[in-house]
């Protein structure tokens, strides 16, 4: 990203005593200032053009009445359970280590404390998506909220994993601002409201960091593509149970899809197979045999989600 | 949070030194994934987040691979129904000292917990009442099996011996080459007899059970195929004849009368998944009485149960003066390994044709059996908690792994 060399009469950051900077970037509290900051700063014409341009298309394109959805991942036992009994816990609710019984960490306390979840137990962890199988690393299977649900149950989204407040140098900020008194400004800032349009100012300025100068028009799966990649996705707090009639589908990835004829097909053949790929892929027939028997659509979808059905 | 916010509890010297060892940050035992970093012990899992250089690995099913992270993914894990690090007695952070480990631990916990899950067509867990009365017949007696390792081969013994060899604190791998060598020459006669009759018998359990169902019929037919594979064809009325119950037995009339019917020798079709799947889970393990005899979890109630159960608990092949395990697990790798074949080889595989085919097939069951048992490695008091999630009745609502 090209960044500029910061005027005088506007500084893009506060230094403070102790040497901590805190950019101006995190203290504005409008996503709408910083999309218009970001497509101002942009060296030639054409970039603030093709960033306004882009802007607008993701924005158009990532509403919940369009492809914009909220997932959450689960694994194979956890969604087969899931099917079984309809209840999707957290931490707070299962605080059980190897049978003893534990709270959440400190740690997780306040971070969960930071982001105003209150209570932390009634909040289920989700993440933004356009198409796609969601953060895979959480989990082989997306389950996908309807969108009438989403707009009732999810009111605000980080612009990041929460854990990035715990480590550098987001952690130095919060020090700073703890020390001003205002530790909760820079989180808020760094949240939006799903009902109120915000969000679509956040996810375009996600969108355009990625791609800060590029004179070309963003396509659909390019913006996928840049609101969730790998492990950088924006949570999404869902408050209350996740209930099964409130899924839209399961989404599964090709790759897994694969592997699991691959392994049958090895059966077949006679050749033996660890338990661990017979387990998996066992687990698999349940679960396709339980979203049947719950009428729970499930799909296909490659990483950016582009297909006939997500166009 | 600092060294100084250690539990007072003193370490041992192994904890100790060095540091950094591998430590699990969070885990989903159920689902196979788990997230483990090269760090100090902490009271709190996701303390000195200063320290940048912390490197962080997911192992997840089916192939528990160690691939390199970012540790924000295992906090992320643990909000969405993982459980934060790992401890035995709620304080201490169990360490490992290499990714071998953990990855063992992992797969054995991921195959521990899928024990007794599903049941046949998987929907809902079989039998969850209270076990039946502890007395009552078996197909097998305990004393026939008693001392069996010693019986069917002395190597054999001695192989099974070495599974158990531990130190102070950890068991120890076995020479799995040894192993392999000696089950080649423990496949006896007596020995494939008393598989055979475990094949029956679950043929004739699938029966009784799922009568109502008609996928149970081929199901049973199949079992019966591959005991005729065992014993040879001449000889399976005789070991029929060991069944108490009467519907296998009847197959096997069926068979002899109807050798090329359809539906007999182990291709029939299902819609899903393999024959050999389909047999694994939809094959019920002889009845309870004859499942205690064999030193089987009550939660185990098909062929696919017991194959997780011989994978995951080491210490079963530890007590390996009981011979049980030896016929159970020919059974286990003889469905599992048995390849899609047409009908002719039938009759070459039985005892009477000591061709190609039958000692490429048994040699293979002894390879598909010296690869099933576990590995050592893990220390002692985590190889007990996996042997102690074997056994467990665990069955609960949670998205979660450990319980």
């Amino acid at each position: 990203m090209v960044t500029r060399k910061p005027g005088k009469a506007a500084p893009n950051s506060v230094k403070k005593e102790n040497g901590t900077v805190v950019p101006r970037y995190f203290l504005s509290g409008s996503w709408r200032q910083r999309l218009e900051s970001f497509i101002a700063a942009r060296p030639s014409s054409e970039g603030r053009d093709f960033a306004a341009a882009n802007a607008s298309r993701v924005r158009e394109h990532l509403s919940l009445d369009k492809s914009l959805r909220v997932v959450f991942n689960l694994g194979g036992y956890a969604l087969l359970n899931y099917l079984r009994s309809g209840d999707y816990q957290n931490i707070y609710e299962q605080p059980l280590i190897a049978g003893e019984q534990r709270a959440p960490s400190q740690t997780r306390l306040a971070a969960d404390e930071l982001l105003s979840l209150r209570p932390a137990r009634d909040y289920y962890f989700c993440a933004l998506a356009s198409g796609g199988t969601g953060v895979r690393y959480y989990g082989e299977y997306c389950a996908v909220l309807k969108p009438g649900v989403t707009t009732l149950r999810v009111d605000r989204i980080l612009d990041r994993n929460s854990y990035d407040l715990l480590t550098p140098p987001l952690s130095a900020y919060l020090t700073e601002m703890r020390g001003r008194g205002k530790p909760a400004q820079l989180v808020d800032g760094l949240m939006s409201r799903l009902g109120d349009g915000t969000t679509q100012q956040m996810l375009a300025a996600k969108v355009l960091q990625r791609t800060p100068d590029s004179p070309r028009l963003l396509t659909a799966g390019a913006v996928a593509n840049a609101i969730l990649s790998d492990e950088d996705y924006c949570e999404a707090y869902h408050q209350g149970k996740i209930t099964i009639d409130t899924l839209e589908e399961i989404r599964e990835h090709p790759a897994d899809v694969s592997r699991e004829g691959e392994i049958l097909q090895r059966l077949e053949g006679g050749e033996p197979l660890r338990c661990e790929e017979l387990v998996w892929a066992w687990r698999r027939r349940l679960i396709r045999n339980k979203l049947r028997s719950c009428g729970l659509p499930r799909s296909m979808s490659a990483d950016s989600g582009r297909s006939g059905r997500w166009a | 949070m600092g060294m100084s916010n250690l539990p007072s509890k003193s370490y041992t010297a192994r904890e100790i030194a060095p540091l950094e060892r591998f430590r699990v940050d969070a885990w989903n035992a159920g689902d196979g994934a788990l997230f483990v970093s090269l760090r100090p012990p902490r009271l709190d899992v996701w303390s000195e987040q200063e320290v940048p250089e912390v490197k962080t690995y997911l192992l997840r099913a089916p192939d528990f691979d160690a691939v390199p992270v970012p540790r924000a993914l295992a906090y992320g894990a643990v909000r969405r129904g993982g459980q934060e690090g790992f401890s035995l007695d709620g304080v201490q952070e169990v360490a490992f000292d290499s990714l071998a480990q953990v990855r063992e631990l992992a797969r054995r916990a991921y195959i521990a917990s899928a024990i007794g899950d599903g049941g046949p067509e998987g929907d809902a867990p079989p039998q969850e009442g209270p076990p039946p009365p502890d007395s009552g017949p078996s197909l097998v007696s305990a004393d026939k099996w008693n001392n069996g390792a010693n019986r069917w081969s002395e190597d054999l013994a001695r192989a099974v011996d070495q599974l158990s060899l531990e130190t102070s604190d950890q068991a120890q791998p076995f020479d799995r080459e040894v192993l392999r060598q000696a089950l080649n020459n423990a496949l006896c006669d007596e020995v494939l007899e008393e598989a055979a009759v475990l094949l029956l018998a679950s043929a004739e359990q699938t029966l009784d059970v799922m009568l109502a169902d008609y996928a149970s019929v081929p199901v049973a037919r199949s079992l019966i195929y591959l005991a005729s594979c065992l014993v040879g064809v001449d000889d399976l009325r005789n070991t029929a004849r060991r069944l108490p119950g009467y519907q296998a037995m009847h197959l096997v009339h069926m068979m002899f009368d109807h050798p090329w019917a359809p539906g007999f020798g182990y291709g029939g079709q299902g819609r899903e998944g393999s024959d050999a799947m389909r047999l694994l889970c939809n094959g019920l393990l002889p009845d309870f009485h004859t499942r205690r005899t064999l030193n089987l979890p009550p939660k185990c109630q098909t062929w696919l149960d017991a194959l997780e159960y011989l994978s995951a608990d080491r210490q079963y092949f530890g007590l390996g003066r009981n011979g049980a395990w030896l016929p159970l697990a020919i059974a286990v790798a003889c469905i599992s390994t048995a390849p899609r074949m047409p009908v002719e080889p039938w009759f070459e595989l039985g005892r009477q044709g000591k061709g190609d085919h039958r000692s490429l097939w048994l040699s293979r069951i002894a390879d598909f059996i010296t690869s099933m048992i576990p590995a050592g490695g893990l220390p002692l008091d985590v190889e007990s908690w996996v042997r102690d999630r074997c056994w467990s009745h665990r069955r609960g609502p949670a998205a979660q792994g450990i319980r």
